[in-house]
């Protein structure tokens, strides 16, 4: 009998949502602007300086952010409906394991989304372009990801003089596009020179369909003025990964370029050195210009190419544009798809200057001042602001806050 | 008159029986916890929405949504348990069957053969733990784990072979129908209902009790072991395929994280709706929805105070020991538990 | 007799050497296969001892309850959460690596009491308190890194070059090996924890306190694995946290060098046996490192996949030792033929 009725209960436990859910009504009332920030990484340098930007200006301008930390897409879903029933406006998707989803989910709740770190597919912006409440993404494009890899690698030949590398190519090997294009664009600076190929091909579309989800093979590279010691990826930085890294650096490759990850490889690329004796390590990475970058500086970190704090600066406009009834769309009246620019430091001190620009205490390059004059403003205008890199952000900061 | 008095036997039989009275007594009570707990949880999660104003009707879809992957996934593990046996890779099991099937959704167009591709990988999975476990006499637990790694491995290996950018998307449009709250009430209902009636009304729910409860005595009594342990594992085969289905319902994009904390949350969800970890008669079938729904509420309620997946975590851990620790009352033996 | 003396050593000296030399035959063929070697300098020898000393505590750390049927899957979080602690207060006061190391397996020691008093006193399958502390500790170590920020050493090298000090690593291992064996083999502790772990009840009825015991098991784990977590991070110069479950795998890569050592332990002393399994893990991990550095295709999913089929066959041969070695040696067929041959000529 106590079965029978536990059973029930169980079973009533469901029933009782199915009919509170019936009986309820909205209770989305409030006005002011509440966003919900859900990320999948809450433990990086970047994501730190990302969530101290947005409460900063969220301040400001009167914005309460609420940060989830996602682990899947079924709780990325999970959170979006959560803050629905919290009634919050709009939401800041970091993560994006299911992007259709998680908008639908949003857009269903009629709450706004915006993708400020990534972009969708094609095919994925295709079925959200229609969504009116899908605002857009801004972000580094593929062809940003490539130039930065291209730059790396062109910085450590021309300037440095490096000709021996080790690469660690992060997520390529799963064949996650962000990782694969930048390492692209390190092997396509260094095919530009005649004699360098790599599993004989030397363009961009061709190295791409080479790397993605393989990696390199440092053996298929051939090169008279080159050549890549050792290449790891994967982010399992265990006794596999030190023997191949010892093994690279012990072998000469003492150039570390990286298109993820650099502080971790950093890390243990300086351990192995004083470890093993060997000097000038050199390492060069895309990743988040944050004071993680800046301490790594100090053992070995030549190169750091990334987003910034204020990054989230254009996804937060397109948000109040829309909260405030002036959505900002592209040419062809759809959500915009935008590029944004890396900043580069090549030292310590032009890392710290730009930290300096753009930080809590001392103010963020993309402050309210700035933020008031795009938010509704014209799609041209808008792209500006993306498109900005350090001198450029810094010229905008100056003129809105004269 | 001679004065009626009881004699000192029938005194002290009814003082052994009001003992025995009162220890059903509470064992009654202490064996009705889950059940308290999930309505108290259920009870300060509705209080605490509606007094900040929150929409109790998506704050219940939610629950729902939560509840049904971990439900599904735990009813099904229940015939495991309730027959003395463990499986810990069934995260990962559910994992691989969701990538296949949606692989299979995609090339075929069809939801039944996604549906189907998904049960019947997640059965083969399952079913190929439980013949290395009962025909090479291997240790359950240690082997289940290693299966964990390698169903995990597999998984990822997928991503980069059939997907791109390291997912598989299956078409939105082709689940999109199916992706409301009923659907999962219904499916999680149907399935409840069918673990039910093979678990309490057929000969083998009594038999996997019976394992469950004296190994020993099961195979005096002519039950086969071996068989028995790979129809459980077969029969939780299917609610790991069915909870693969509803993940692609409700995210069709599948990346390595997709589903990827069910696998804990499933013995967590177990353990919360008063289920016996060691099998036996103690073991009920509606523990895991009890105790899915139970970790459903909790969070929400959580959700409502508490800013930062650490805070939550930490009083999850707290209220997890605490409420295990009331359901044995009574229970516990002389010596440690292993 | 001589010879059967003789001839029982070398069965001995076989047994206890065959699975390391096999995993190293086994490698080295493979890395030849590959057009690499094995152990190509002094800077691979150091990742070896770095990495034995790690599996080795880890596997102590886990083997302590692990053996006597205690499953815990909070290993992890403990081995995290020291790791953290000493780091932090180690880099803080400039203690360095040794004051770092002796912080972790305090922090170790407090954390397994902490689990071991709740399971004894809350008298709760070790699973359950398991689940709950890895939680729990997981949930703090979010909090002491102030939100799963970074845990590093700066340009203090010294960290990793004591973790790649092949002497250092030595004397680890051996004061290890030598509490282990001291402690489970020549104490009344570890005759307690031997009778309990081959007969629970029987033990308890004869007086064996089962309560002080488990309790000291979990100290004495907690301490090896606070040991393995500070050796963890310094392998890696520092640390990024990650919680939600992620630490329950740690324990995964010491069941290799447990199960290896269930064979060993046949010939040799458990504790001995323990080691001489990591030896053996610890070339197939260096093998693996050495192929995939010339094999891009050879990927850490890979080789995990290649890692739990070693492990399953493994599995398989311990628990059907005889089947096999009977199949192997055609024993039934032969004996069956012996029988008929026997029949006839009679």
């Amino acid at each position: 009998m106590k079965k029978l009725i536990s059973m029930f209960v169980a079973i009533a436990c469901l029933l009782s949502c199915t009919f509170a859910m019936s009986a309820c009504s909205d209770n989305n009332a409030n006005k002011s602007y509440k966003i919900g920030v859900l990320r999948e990484d809450d433990s990086s340098g970047e994501a730190a300086a990302w969530e101290e930007y947005l409460e900063s200006v969220g301040k400001s301008m009167n914005i309460t952010f609420d940060f989830t930390t996602t682990s899947s897409s079924e709780s990325e879903v999970s959170a979006i409906n959560t803050y629905a029933s919290k009634g919050y406006d709009g939401i800041l998707l970091f993560s994006d394991d299911d992007v259709i989803a998680s908008v639908n989910a949003a857009a269903g709740k009629k709450m706004y989304v915006v993708l400020p770190t990534g972009h969708p597919t094609d095919e994925q912006y295709n079925q959200l372009k229609d969504i009116p409440y899908y605002l857009g993404s801004v972000a580094p494009v593929d062809d940003t990801e490539y130039q930065a890899g291209y730059d790396m690698a062109k910085f450590f030949v021309e300037t440095k003089g490096q000709k021996n590398f080790t690469i660690f190519g992060g997520a390529t090997c799963y064949a996650v596009s962000m990782h694969v294009q930048r390492l692209a664009g390190i092997l396509a600076y260094l095919c530009e020179d005649s004699g360098t190929s790599y599993d004989g091909v030397k363009t961009r579309e061709e190295l791409v369909g080479k790397v993605a989800g393989a990696g390199v093979d440092p053996l298929k590279f051939t090169s008279s003025v080159y050549s890549i010691k050792g290449y790891m990826d994967g982010f399992a930085f265990d006794d596999a990964f030190s023997t191949k890294l010892t093994n690279s650096l012990t072998a000469g490759g003492t150039c570390i370029l990286t298109v993820g990850a650099g502080d971790a490889v950093t890390g243990i690329a300086f351990g192995i050195s004083q470890g093993a004796k060997i000097e000038n390590i050199m390492v060069g990475g895309v990743d988040a210009i944050t004071s993680a970058y800046a301490d790594s500086f100090d053992i070995g970190y030549t190169y750091d190419c990334g987003k910034f704090a204020s990054a989230m600066g254009p996804g937060l406009v397109l948000m109040m544009s829309a909260l405030e009834g002036k959505k900002i769309v592209d040419n062809d009246g759809n959500a915009p798809k935008v590029g944004m620019s890396y900043w580069v430091a090549t030292s310590k001190e032009e890392l710290n200057d730009m930290l300096k620009s753009d930080n809590k205490t001392d103010g963020f390059c993309y402050n309210k001042e700035v933020l008031d004059h795009f938010i509704g403003n014209t799609y041209e205008e808008f792209l500006k602001l993306c498109s900005a890199d350090y001198s450029d952000a810094v010229e905008i900061f100056n003129e809105y806050n004269k | 008159m001679p004065v009626k008095t009881k004699s000192s036997e029938v005194l002290a039989s009814d003082a052994s029986l009001e003992a025995r009275r009162k220890a059903l007594f509470v064992q009654r009570i202490v064996s009705m916890i889950p059940l308290f707990a999930c309505i108290l949880l259920g009870g300060m999660y509705i209080i605490s929405a509606l007094a900040n104003g929150y929409d109790l009707r998506i704050g219940f879809e939610v629950i729902i949504s939560n509840a049904t992957l971990v439900g599904l996934v735990a009813t099904g593990a229940t015939y495991i348990f309730a027959s003395g046996s463990f499986d810990l890779s069934l995260g990962s099991n559910m994992l691989l069957s969701a990538i296949i099937g949606g692989a299979v959704g995609i090339q075929t167009g069809s939801i039944w053969a996604m549906v189907l591709a998904c049960i019947a990988v997640a059965v083969t999975l399952s079913v190929l733990n439980a013949l290395l476990a009962s025909f090479f006499n291997l240790p359950v637990f240690i082997m289940t784990i290693v299966m964990m790694n390698v169903y995990g491995s597999i998984s990822t290996l997928l991503f980069t072979t059939l997907g791109t950018n390291a997912k598989i998307s299956v078409p939105f449009a082709m689940v999109t129908a199916l992706n409301n709250t009923w659907f999962r009430i219904a499916l999680i209902v149907a399935f409840e209902l069918f673990c039910c009636f093979i678990f309490y009304l057929l000969k083998i729910g009594r038999k996997q009790k019976f394992l469950g409860g004296n190994p020993f005595c099961a195979r005096l009594s002519g039950i086969k072991p071996k068989t028995l342990t790979v129809i459980s594992f077969a029969l939780a085969g299917i609610g790991i395929g069915l909870a693969s289905f509803a993940m692609i319902v409700e995210t069709p994009t599948l990346s390595a994280s997709s589903g990827s904390s069910v696998g804990m949350n499933m013995l967590i969800a177990l353990v919360f709706g008063g289920m016996n970890m060691n099998g036996g008669p103690g073991s009920r079938m509606y523990s895991a929805l009890l105790g899915a729904f139970s970790m459903a509420f909790l969070d929400s309620f959580m959700n409502i105070f508490v800013t930062g997946s650490w805070y939550l975590q930490i009083v999850k851990g707290v209220l997890f020991v605490v409420v295990v620790f009331l359901f044995t009352i009574g229970k516990r033996s002389r010596l440690l538990q292993r | 007799m001589r010879h059967n003396t003789v001839m029982r050593y070398l069965k001995k000296a076989g047994g206890i050497a065959v699975i390391p030399l096999l995993c190293l035959v086994a490698m080295m063929i493979a890395c030849a296969a590959s057009g690499t070697v094995l152990f190509p300098d002094m800077n691979i020898w150091q990742i070896f001892f770095r990495g034995l000393t790690y599996v080795l505590l880890l596997s102590f750390g886990v083997s302590i309850n692990l053996h006597t049927g205690r499953f815990d899957f909070s290993t992890g979080a403990v081995m995290l959460i020291s790791g953290v602690i000493g780091a932090k207060i180690a880099y803080a006061s400039g203690l360095g690596p040794i004051g770092m190391l002796i912080i972790s397996i305090i922090f170790g020691a407090v954390f397994g009491a902490i689990s071991g008093g709740l399971y004894i006193s809350l008298r709760l399958p070790p699973m359950v308190i398991g689940l709950g502390m890895t939680l729990v500790l997981e949930g703090v170590v979010a909090l002491i890194t102030d939100g799963l920020k970074p845990v590093k050493f700066g340009t203090d090298a010294s960290y990793y070059k004591f973790v790649t000090n092949p002497l250092a690593m030595s004397i680890i291992i051996v004061i290890s090996l030598a509490i282990m064996i001291v402690v489970f083999h020549y104490t009344k502790f570890g005759y307690d924890y031997r009778a309990l772990q081959n007969g629970q009840k029987i033990s308890v009825n004869v007086g064996v306190k089962e309560n002080k015991n488990a309790l000291i098991c979990y100290i004495i784990s907690g301490a090896f694995l606070g040991g393995a977590g500070a050796l963890s991070l310094c392998s890696t110069n520092g640390v990024t946290p990650t919680i939600n479950f992620t630490t329950i795998g740690t324990m995964f890569s010491c069941f290799l060098p447990l199960f290896f050592s269930g064979f060993i332990s046949k010939f040799c002393n458990k504790q001995v046996a323990i080691l001489l399994g990591c030896v053996g893990y610890e070339i197939i991990q260096i093998g693996f490192g050495q192929i995939s550095f010339v094999n891009a295709a050879f990927t850490a999913d890979v080789y995990k996949v290649i890692e739990a089929v070693i492990l399953v066959a493994f599995l398989i041969y311990l628990n059907n030792e005889n089947k096999i070695i009977e199949i192997v040696t055609l024993k039934k067929w032969l004996s069956g033929k012996n029988a008929d041959k026997t029949a006839s000529d009679s």
